[in-house]
Formats: C-alpha cells, sequence, structure tokens
C-alpha cells in the first residue's frame, strides 16, 4: 500500500545519507504505529541526534527536535496529518448539490439562476471548510530570549509570534468548553495582558503531546526566574 | 489518581442541574452539601450545570470539586433553552473523560437535567434522580411538567424523594414504582447555623422572624393577614421580614394601613451568608408556605434555637420533633391561634439544647452515606439493551407513549453517529488529582 515502503538498502550507506530533515519526512509518511516504531529502532542512532522525542496518533504527529546540541533552542513541532477524507466529502456534496440544480433546472425546467445559487453555495461551501490549511504548529523556545510560536500554512506561508521571556508569567494547560465539547489547551499567561497567549492556535493536540511542551515551557521559565534571583 | 481506581466500591458521580452556585437556594445548597460529604467518603464528583453570565467553563471549588459551566445561556427562570439532542455531545465528552459511572440529576424543574439524563440513558450510564419539590396535578403547566417527569423517570435506575409526602407525590405523578424511590430527607449545615450567645430578653419583647422569598407559594398572603392580627392581641411581639419578592408590595400596604412600621421591620433581600444573624435577633420562626415538599428553613432556625410555627402543608410534618415545632392549617385564625400557643410555649425552649438535638438528629454525611446506598443499588440493576427500555416508554400513554419511543430512538441514532464522526477513543480522559489532606494548612502556613 501506498503508506508503506521498503527498506531494503544497505543501513551504513543509509547513515551516510541520510540527514534530519529527511528522516522527519519519513517519519510524517508513516501511518502505521507499528511500521514507525520499525523506522524509529532502525534509525535510533540518527534520530536520537536529530529528534530527540515523537508521539503520533491518527491526526497529528508531535516532533521535538533540538537544532543546537549546545541546547541554545528547543523546537516542538504539531504536524497535522492530512486526512484525504475530509476533501472527498466536501467536493463529493458540492457536486452533489450542483447535480441536483443542473437536474432540476433540465428535467424541471426550473429557472438557471438556481444553478447559478448552488454553485455560489459550493464554491462558499468550500472556501468554509477548506480554507486555510494549516500544516503544522512549532514552537521555539531560547531560554535567555523568548518563545517563538510559528504557524505555518500549506501555501508555504509562515506566521511567526515572539514573546519575550521576561513577559511570561506562567504555561498553563486549561480545559475549554464550548458547546458541543471539551479539550485541553496550552496557553501562556502574560504579564500586563488580560488575554492569555494560546500557544497552539488553530490545532487541537491531545494532552500527551501537550505535557511534553508544557513541560519544556515551565523548566525554561523555570530557569529564567532561577537566574534572575541569583543576580538579584 | 491511585484512590479512585483502586477501589471498585468508589463511585464516580457526575451531578447535573441547572440550580448550582453561584445561585443560592435549596436545591444549589443540598448539591454542594452532598458533593462535599461524597467527596470526604473518597467518591468522585464532577457537577454539571450551565453558564451563569461569565463564569463558564471549568472551575474548581473546595475539595477538589469540578464543576463544569457548560455555556449554554439560560432562558427562563434560570432553566436551559430545551434542545432535545443539543446536549448529547458535550455530555457525552464529560461522561468519557472524566469516566463517570454514576448520573445524578436534580430537580423536576429543569431542563438540563431531564436532556442529560436523558441522554446518560441512552448511552447506558445508571441514572439516580431526585425531586425537591411538590407540584400539582391539575394546571396547565403542571400537567405539562408531569408529562416531561413521566418520560424521565420511566426509565431512571433509581429515585430519591426528600420526603414521604414528596415521594407519595413523585410516584402519582409519575408512574414510578414506589420500590424504586428512596427517602433521603435534606440536612442543615449545624456548624453554621448556632444559637446567639445572649438573647434578647423574652421579658421586653418577642420578636417573630419571617424569611423567605416573598411570592405567593410562600403564603404571603396568609401573613398579610396574620401579622396585623396578632400584633393587635399581643402588644409585646415584633416582626422581622426578610426576603424579597413579587409580593413584598402587599406586606408593605399591610404595614401602613395598620400603621406597623416600628414593629414590622422589612429587611429586603437577606443574602444567605447573613440569614443565621437575622434568625439569632428574633424567638420564633414563622413559616406561611402553601407548599412545601421539604422546609430547610425551618431546619436553620431549629439549629439557632428558635421554636418554629409553621403552616401543615406538604412535608413539613416530617421535619422537626413535635416540641421543637407548632403546625397550624393555612388559615389565618389557625395561625395567629398557634402564635399564640408558641408564645406560651417559649419559657420552656431552650436553644442550646434544641441546637443540639438538631445536630443529632440532621447531618449531611449521613445524608451522604444514604445516598452511597442509593448509588450502590442503582449499580447493581442490570444493563438493558434499547428495545426493553422502550417498552417502558410505551406505558406512559396512548399518543405520549409513541412520542417518547420515537424521541429515543432519534437520540440512539444520533449517539451512534456521534460515536463515528467522533470516536469516544478520541476523547481522552482527565487525570484525577487529590487535594492534599493539608493542603489548607499550608497555605496558611506559607501566608503567616
Amino acid at each position: 500500500t501506498s503508506s508503506k515502503f521498503c527498506l531494503k538498502v544497505d543501513e551504513r550507506q543509509i547513515h551516510k545519507n541520510l540527514t534530519g530533515h529527511s528522516i522527519r519526512s519519513i517519519l510524517k509518511k508513516v501511518q502505521s504505529p507499528l511500521l514507525f516504531r520499525s523506522v524509529f529502532s532502525t534509525f535510533k542512532a540518527e534520530i536520537i541526534r536529530m529528534v530527540e522525542f515523537s508521539i503520533s496518533n491518527a491526526r497529528y504527529t508531535y516532533v521535538h527536535d533540538q537544532k543546537y546540541p549546545s541546547e541554545n533552542a528547543d523546537m516542538h513541532h504539531i504536524v497535522l496529518r492530512r486526512s484525504g477524507s475530509k476533501y472527498v466529502f466536501v467536493y463529493a456534496s458540492a457536486l452533489f448539490v450542483l447535480a441536483c440544480a443542473i437536474y432540476l433546472y433540465f428535467l424541471e425546467e426550473k429557472s438557471t439562476s438556481l444553478v447559478y445559487y448552488s454553485l455560489l453555495f459550493d464554491i462558499i461551501l468550500v472556501k468554509l471548510l477548506l480554507r486555510k490549511p494549516v500544516n503544522k504548529e512549532s514552537v521555539v523556545i531560547m531560554p535567555a530570549f523568548g518563545v517563538q510560536l510559528e504557524t505555518h500554512y500549506m501555501s508555504g506561508k509562515v506566521i511567526r509570534c515572539f514573546v519575550p521571556i521576561d513577559k511570561i508569567l506562567k504555561p498553563v494547560l486549561l480545559e475549554c468548553v464550548t458547546p458541543v465539547t471539551c479539550y485541553w489547551t496550552l496557553s501562556l499567561i502574560v504579564r500586563d495582558e488580560s488575554e492569555m497567549v494560546l500557544v497552539f492556535k488553530n490545532l487541537r493536540p491531545p494532552i500527551k503531546m501537550l505535557v511534553h511542551v508544557w513541560k519544556a515551557l515551565c523548566a525554561a521559565t523555570d530557569n529564567k526566574e532561577e537566574t534572575s534571583t541569583h543576580t538579584k | 489518581m491511585g484512590a479512585n481506581d483502586d477501589d471498585p466500591r468508589k463511585h464516580r458521580i457526575l451531578m447535573v442541574s441547572d440550580f448550582f452556585y453561584p445561585n443560592f437556594g435549596g436545591v444549589e445548597n443540598h448539591i454542594y452539601y452532598l458533593s462535599q460529604c461524597l467527596l470526604n467518603l473518597g467518591h468522585k464528583v464532577v457537577v454539571a450545570t450551565h453558564a451563569y453570565g461569565n463564569r463558564s467553563g471549568v472551575r474548581y471549588m473546595t475539595g477538589g470539586l469540578k464543576v463544569y459551566y457548560v455555556p449554554w445561556r439560560p432562558f427562563v427562570m434560570q432553566n436551559t433553552f430545551p434542545t432535545i439532542y443539543g446536549l448529547l455531545p458535550i455530555i457525552r465528552t464529560i461522561l468519557i473523560r472524566e469516566r463517570i459511572t454514576v448520573v445524578h440529576g436534580h430537580q423536576a424543574f429543569s431542563t438540563f437535567c431531564h436532556e442529560a439524563l436523558m441522554h446518560a440513558r441512552t448511552m447506558g450510564y445508571k441514572v439516580v434522580f431526585t425531586d425537591h419539590s411538590l407540584y400539582g396535578f391539575a394546571d396547565v403547566g403542571s400537567i405539562h411538567m408531569n408529562k416531561v417527569l413521566q418520560f424521565t423517570l420511566a426509565d431512571v435506575t433509581q429515585a430519591i424523594c426528600v420526603s414521604h409526602t414528596s415521594k407519595e407525590n413523585t410516584v402519582l405523578r409519575s408512574g414510578l414504582p414506589p420500590e424504586k424511590v428512596f427517602v433521603i430527607p435534606n440536612a442543615v449545615d449545624t456548624s453554621m447555623f448556632t444559637p446567639a450567645v445572649d438573647r434578647p430578653k423574652r421579658s421586653e419583647q418577642i420578636v417573630i422572624v419571617v424569611i423567605s422569598r416573598l411570592v405567593y407559594r410562600k403564603g404571603v398572603d396568609l401573613l398579610v393577614e396574620v401579622i396585623p392580627e396578632v400584633c393587635r392581641i399581643h402588644p409585646n411581639v415584633r416582626f422581622i421580614v426578610g426576603g424579597d419578592g413579587a409580593k413584598r408590595v402587599r406586606l408593605e400596604e399591610m404595614r401602613e394601613k395598620h400603621s406597623l412600621q416600628d414593629r414590622v421591620e422589612m429587611l429586603g433581600a437577606v443574602p444567605h451568608a447573613q440569614v443565621r444573624s437575622v434568625l439569632i435577633r428574633g424567638h420564633i420562626f414563622l413559616n406561611s408556605s402553601l407548599t412545601e415538599a421539604f422546609c430547610i428553613a425551618i431546619l436553620e432556625a431549629a439549629s439557632c434555637g428558635l421554636l418554629t410555627v409553621s403552616t401543615r402543608v406538604g412535608g413539613v410534618p416530617e421535619v422537626l420533633p413535635d416540641d421543637m415545632v407548632v403546625l397550624a392549617e393555612p388559615d389565618p385564625s389557625d395561625m395567629v391561634y398557634a402564635i399564640k400557643k408558641a408564645i406560651y410555649m417559649l419559657p420552656k425552649i431552650d436553644p442550646q439544647d434544641m441546637h443540639n438535638r438538631m445536630r443529632e438528629l440532621y447531618d449531611w454525611n449521613d445524608v451522604a452515606k444514604r445516598t452511597e446506598i442509593v448509588y450502590d443499588r442503582a449499580l447493581k440493576c442490570s444493563n438493558q439493551k434499547l428495545l426493553e427500555r422502550l417498552s417502558r416508554y410505551l406505558c406512559c400513554g396512548a399518543w405520549a407513549g409513541k412520542l417518547f419511543c420515537l424521541v429515543m430512538i432519534v437520540g440512539y441514532l444520533f449517539w451512534q453517529l456521534l460515536e463515528l464522526w467522533q470516536p469516544a477513543d478520541d476523547i481522552e480522559e482527565v487525570p484525577d488529582f487529590t487535594l492534599p489532606q493539608n493542603c489548607d494548612e499550608e497555605i496558611l502556613e506559607n501566608t503567616q
């Protein structure tokens, strides 16, 4: 099947040619947890150097890597796994609406404006449900400076938001209740602001992924507090 | 996290009602005190209610009591707008993430409660319902309310009523078999309602206290007749009236008409925290309700050492021993006679002794232990399939039965759809956290 791929290559050759980026792209393509584990164990040494930790579920992949071994920057990524089924559903229903309108026009002599309205409805539906697809959201923690929150879109656009370390009071895990559901979010309590800063603005990763990011953020902000009290 | 998982006798209870803190009232206090005592017994309790203004989302109260303020707006008398299936997704999410075993609904006049219980039953959870009020049978509102109650109680696992009169009323209204109904009276926080250290002298003036919502149900019209008569007969009697409501105007008019401004003091709405300070100013507590399933107000008064005069309605005769209460028919002349009798009985009353007896008789921990027995009994009931349960709904009436069956079937289909759309495995379970026993002491030590 398309999600599996062969590892019938000489391992020494792979270790020479594989970079952190290609390991990451391989991991992203792997759908089944079993295969994920086998890939992980095969390239363990490389992965441990590049990618410190990774968890995956049906919708999201969490990757924690350290860009520089000296721990100047700590990066956490939540990658959205593309699911084709949503696209199929939306386009199929749009097509169905259009087909109904055309049927009504040709066979039951209704006016052409119905076809135009259905076309408009389809365009609005597609725009609403498939707009602004987010590929990945990242958190870059620089212990001395601050935290950078990035949102990567499918189109290649990246939106970044920087929060200086002095402004962060505490990172918190909160339960958010909506009229239909309840989910966990990770937020930063910021000085002099009444609103909290959401770390993952578009994606809703599960709590087991959020906990790692939260712990890293806590460690960064606690370190900052210790150094500031020492200087005092 | 460990304690609850290890012990299968400990329950995980979801209390549902429209009525909870920050609202104050009988039902709200009942849910709060019962939850605190159940937490002390080692169970896990979560409360779900609708959002109150800005108070929306998850909040934690004393003892780690978790409250979900679900953002559905109330529309009339604090009730959520009834959308039959609207609450299904959020209730399902809460039930799965908190790993609930028993759902406990409160108050028949709560749409949130009825809907949540219906959804819990659809999903196969055990359901317990507590009825706190008496309702009529004759007027249009009552007929519809009773039909809704019949629907909810057709398939409830166990039911609790607060007095034997209330049990009779509930069983007649809903057609529930009496074996399923337990009677667990309310209780009172006797540590909060203690008698005054020094009381106003009886020889100088006798003070009669009335604290209630000034509405028709609470018999304000009776008060309007009784107060002038009592003031006429007993020149050394004074009244203190606390509370607010639609009928307050009538009392003010009565005051003006009989020139009783110096003998009848109107306090307006009394916050719950100050009720005790008003009660201890008096010797006698007057309750003139026209209907009452149980009356916590007279418990509070007795706990403060006041002698109670009350109308003999509903569950009131079951509440206090005969030497602590004087009962009268809801008729002005009978009530005046009862007040006269109470004034005569006053010298024999010892407030501290009354308080001690109340402490023995009524205790929220006792209520919690009895409720725990109900939960144990509920969990022992067998799980029934949808088809078997539908037969119970069919008995509700010629047309209503079929309608209820349809509602349950559609609800079941919605639930299956939701299971496909958002599988139960996707909903993560919340880790329990237990507050350390001496958490409050630590905070005190740190601040000092």
